[in-house]
């Protein structure tokens, strides 16, 4: 009785044993291969981020030489041919207005020259880096606030904290974007930038006055600059929210969890 | 003391040890499991201390078999993700909790010095689930770490291991009672959970000593 009891024993625990073995063995396989898809998923990420990051830079470049080459052809090309016109008239004029003359023109150098050293300050990536995203938008908002072709108010909730280089180029990136749109199609008078700094949050929002449009029209283009703002918030972890119906304008908001680990 | 109690406790002064040095850098859940090496380290000792005075141990074992629950669940508690889950387990500990006294005073009392087999099968069965549930978590959150270097793998192992082979333990263990007198084979399979279960739990504080910053740790 005793040896068949210790027979009975050993089938079952060894049955429980290899059972239990097999699982975990089973489990292991299982986890190792979900590894390697997920390592998978993770390089193919990568590398579509890559991609997407060097595609933003190539278009934050082209549009600071667009900027460039407007303010070349508007403003300093302009006040240059007027100083020429100005320096040739000089020769025959009485001594007091010559003078006049000079000083005029020597302002509107000194103005040119201020304009060609912002020019060689104007936004690029470097300077998005260098600068951070808020003190950008900032100086971007200024330039169309002089411009005059809208009026942009510029807002700031809690305390400014960096989202990394590669988040505040894409986030600039989007900005742009969005204000290349209120510029082309919305026909607005104001627009109001507002950046929130929440301890697990991060949001701007754009919000324009424009002629505004459907949303449903969004949807059928998916190539649209509207698509690839959401395209890019999600790229970098965000969402992007975009709410317009006719005749009430735009509102964008890209939201961001700045303590959010990315899969890049 | 018989040997297999000696090399019970000596286990478990190992792993004790192994808890006391790694304390500091172990994360919470790990931290939790640690702290239930002490706790059964003392229980294990009143339950023979009790038994040599008043020749039961009754007491003890119920009270031992709802604090390592509520240790185990603990640490479950951390390790799931989902915030439905840890409420569920939440709420079951308290639901054992009850159970444990309802158990001890009229189910199975402590003055009639009977074995709580029906808490055993409660927590055991509670844990068999905690262990497949975290084992799908890991699946479906896999992090970079080589599995065999996560102590929360070799802890979910130990817990599967351990709360089914006491299933075993429970079913044979008034069979061979009944049957038999002084056969140990039952017991040597008893015994021999339990050191799976200590060496399994010093090897997952040691790893979650080594690994401190996953996912799940």
């Amino acid at each position: 009785m005793p040896d068949e009891n210790v027979r009975i024993v050993v089938f079952s625990s060894a049955a429980l044993f290899a059972f239990i073995a097999f699982f975990i063995i089973y489990f292991v396989i299982l986890y190792r291969n979900r590894q390697l898809k997920n390592k998978k998923e993770q390089e193919r990420l990568q590398a579509t981020f890559k991609q997407e990051l060097l595609k933003t830079q190539l278009e934050v470049q082209e549009q600071t030489l667009n900027y460039i080459s407007t303010e070349i052809h508007d403003n300093i090309t302009q006040v240059l041919s007027f100083v020429k016109l100005t320096l040739g008239n000089i020769a025959g004029g009485v001594e007091e207005e010559k003078k006049g003359k000079v000083l005029e023109t020597r302002e509107l150098v000194a103005q040119s020259i201020t304009d060609l050293r912002d020019l060689s300050k104007s936004l690029s990536f470097e300077h998005i880096a260098s600068q951070g995203l808020i003190r950008t938008i900032e100086k971007e908002a200024e330039r169309i606030n002089k411009s005059g072709l809208i009026e942009v108010a510029l807002g700031q909730e809690g305390n400014s904290y960096s989202l990394g280089e590669q988040r505040e180029l894409v986030l600039f990136r989007i900005f742009q974007e969005s204000l290349n749109n209120t510029l082309k199609y919305a026909e607005a008078k104001h627009l109001k930038i507002m950046l929130q700094y929440d301890a697990d949050l991060f949001t701007l929002t754009l919000e324009d006055d424009g002629s505004g449009f459907s949303t449903e029209t969004l949807e059928n283009k998916s190539g649209s600059g509207l698509r690839n703002i959401e395209n890019r918030a999600a790229m970098i972890g965000g969402a992007a929210t975009i709410n317009s119906s006719p005749g009430n304008g735009c509102k964008i908001k890209v939201i961001l969890n700045p303590l959010k680990q990315q899969l890049y | 003391m018989n040997i297999q109690e000696i090399i019970s406790f000596l286990l478990l002064f190992i792993v004790l040890c192994i808890g006391v040095v790694c304390y500091s850098k172990l994360t919470t859940p790990f931290r939790l499991l640690a702290l239930s090496i002490p706790a059964t380290l003392i229980l294990d000792s009143l339950s023979k201390v009790s038994a040599h005075l008043y020749k039961t141990n009754a007491w003890v074992l119920h009270l031992e078999c709802l604090v390592l629950y509520v240790f185990y669940s603990s640490v479950y508690y951390h390790l799931f993700q989902r915030r439905t889950t840890k409420k569920v387990v939440l709420v079951l500990t308290l639901a054992v909790v009850v159970f444990a006294i309802v158990n001890a005073l009229f189910l199975q009392p402590v003055e009639k010095k009977t074995f709580p087999s029906y808490l055993y099968l409660v927590t055991n069965t509670m844990l068999v689930i905690y262990s497949l549930l975290l084992f799908k978590q890991m699946l479906l959150y896999p992090v970079s770490i080589r599995i065999t270097s996560q102590g929360v793998f070799w802890f979910n192992t130990s817990m599967l291991f351990f709360s089914t082979t006491m299933f075993l333990n429970l079913g044979l263990i008034n069979y061979y009672a009944k049957l038999t007198k002084g056969d140990d084979a039952i017991y040597y399979f008893w015994y021999g959970s339990y050191y799976i279960l200590y060496i399994l739990t010093g090897i997952a504080i040691l790893c979650n000593y080594k690994e401190k910053g996953s996912k799940y740790a």
